[in-house]
């Protein structure tokens, strides 16, 4: 009965917080940013496969890279970028607005003196902001299947550069025109997963900073950081304990098989990490003045 | 406990060394107008965000309409309007949506009572523009309207009454009082502390524990500062 009664509360304000999100002219920003990338590497992709590169069409490599272009490697070779740069830094500033933003411009004391839980407004502020961050996926995937089947046919084989997903020791590999298809669908749902956690933590970090800019920029540094070190070599020692070591599972659905244990293993991690970030988030918000 | 709308006893906050708010005990009596006075810093908006559950005192007690404040927080809150310093509105949405967004976490109402709110304060012209165009007295009289919808029996606002601009219609505490009674009954602690011209103000307070029990922090009041 109370536990209804919260869940319901909990519904009503994400669907108050998502309709304020989708309001904002800032939404369309990160959509913006989105099209800019797909419409950049369509060109990059087009050029290589029209052969306007000179030289590349020579190399033997080069020639067999191109016989892959198709709609289903475009529609992952954006996700890339994406799911690195881009949506973590969308959502930071996303996140920073919702939580910390409205702390500086008075709207959260406002919605505060109302007879709500903070740990339904915290939780429903992170359902917002995932909700847009599915929203930003879809259109991902819809503008670069589309774009990238119109120019360069539906469907295909596709070559996995092992490396780039897995990591060193991953081979590389062609793909069937329906696997591959397959997997571009899983990776974005699982892409998702990982957004989520992300969001988490930047809706921690708000309730932590309270101030916008800080919000916004404390995670990311600390994110971006984390990406950096596991790329580079000799880091090998420090790699286990980066906050992004369970973050990016959905790359395990590029595998020649799908590692099935090794994306339930870092799932269960990055819930528990998720889990935290909320929780602190709760609890920190609860007793803070506002 | 019949007749006391508010009840504060012995309330207390610091902000690190700084006691803010030093053991101040009043009550507010069912059906009357109050203002809250003192100088910049006095502590009068610690008081106010007490009272709202917006930050925790470090002891005393809280009861508004005989419920304590800190077990029956959701039960009270349901019943009560409050503006806190500026009102801060959704500047994106609509006044007519923010009213109604906003409202509805207070335990909903029909939209009858928005639109009659809205007209009220003189709002219903604009009130599917964007909040993000209105002027600041335009917001201060949304923050008022605001206070309204569910059925309130309690206002409490910091500021929002702060001297309000010679607009089509002028705002006193009589009016607020008169034109938000009816059959709900209210209390409405007023804190405009930059008020002038507050001599309506000044009648409207009935008993007067306020600055007696406020220990006042900042001898060399700030001239903004309230007087009374
Ligand atoms: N967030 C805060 N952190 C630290 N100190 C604070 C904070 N808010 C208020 N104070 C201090 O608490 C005291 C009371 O502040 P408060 O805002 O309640 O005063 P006030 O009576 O509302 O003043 P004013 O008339 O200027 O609005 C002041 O000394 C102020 O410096
Ligand atoms: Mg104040």
């Amino acid at each position: 009965m109370n536990l209804l009664e919260k869940m319901r509360e909990t519904f009503a304000l994400t669907d108050f917080e998502a309709r304020k999100i989708f309001r904002q002219k800032k939404c369309l920003a990160g959509l913006a940013v989105n099209l800019l990338l797909t419409l950049l590497v369509l060109v990059g992709f087009y050029l290589r496969k029209t052969g306007a590169i000179k030289g590349h069409r020579q190399e033997f490599e080069g020639r067999l890279i191109t016989e892959f272009i198709n709609g289903t490697s475009f529609c992952i070779t954006v996700l890339l970028p994406a799911i690195y740069m881009i949506m973590p830094m969308v959502l930071a500033m996303m996140a920073a607005s919702v939580l910390a933003g409205e702390q500086g411009n008075g709207t959260l004391r406002m919605m505060s003196v109302r007879p709500i839980s903070r740990w339904n407004v915290v939780i429903s502020k992170l359902l917002a902001v995932t909700l847009y961050s599915l929203f930003l996926l879809s259109c991902l995937f819809a503008t670069s299947m589309a774009l990238g089947s119109l120019f360069f046919g539906y469907g295909g084989d596709i070559i996995v550069f092992g490396p780039a997903f897995i990591g060193k020791g991953a081979g590389i590999f062609i793909m069937d025109s329906d696997t591959a298809m397959e997997r571009a669908v899983l990776a974005y749902f699982f892409c998702a997963y990982s957004l989520l956690s992300l969001s988490a933590m930047f809706i921690m970090s708000s309730v932590i900073f309270r101030n916008a800019t800080t919000a916004a920029i404390v995670p990311l540094g600390i994110y971006y950081t984390s990406y950096i070190l596991d790329a580079l070599p000799l880091m090998e020692s420090i790699q286990r304990f980066l906050p992004t070591r369970y973050l990016m599972l959905w790359k395990y659905t590029m595998a020649q098989e799908i590692m099935w244990d090794r994306m339930l293993s870092d799932g269960i991690f990055l819930a528990i990490y998720t889990l935290l970030y909320v929780i602190i988030a709760g609890f920190v918000f609860n007793g803070s003045d506002l | 406990m019949s007749g006391k709308i508010i009840e504060v006893r012995n309330l207390s906050r610091s902000y690190g060394r700084n006691k803010a708010v030093d053991n101040v005990s009043f009550s507010v009596e069912e059906g009357s107008v109050h203002g809250f006075l003192g100088p910049n810093g006095a502590g009068k908006t610690t008081v106010i965000k007490m009272l709202l559950g917006l930050i925790m005192p470090d002891c005393g007690e809280v009861e508004i309409f005989g419920l304590d404040f800190f077990s029956r927080r959701n039960e009270i809150l349901k019943r009560v309007g409050a503006v806190v310093e500026a009102p801060a509105f959704f500047e994106y949405l609509t006044a007519f949506e923010n009213l109604k967004f906003l409202s509805k976490f207070s335990g909903g109402c029909a939209e009858e009572r928005i639109l009659e709110a809205l007209s009220i304060v003189g709002l219903s012209d604009v009130k599917d523009k964007c909040v993000g165009t209105f002027s600041y007295g335009m917001k201060q009289r949304l923050g008022i309207a605001q206070t309204l919808p569910p059925r309130q029996q309690a206002c409490i606002s910091g500021r929002a009454h702060e001297r309000p601009g010679p607009a089509r219609h002028r705002w006193s505490p009589q009016a607020h009082k008169k034109t938000f009674s009816g059959e709900r009954r209210h209390s409405l602690p007023l804190e405009p502390s930059a008020w002038r011209g507050g001599a309506g103000l000044r009648q409207g307070v009935n008993n007067r524990p306020w600055k007696d029990h406020l220990r006042i922090r900042c001898p060399g009041a700030a001239p903004g500062g309230g007087k009374d």
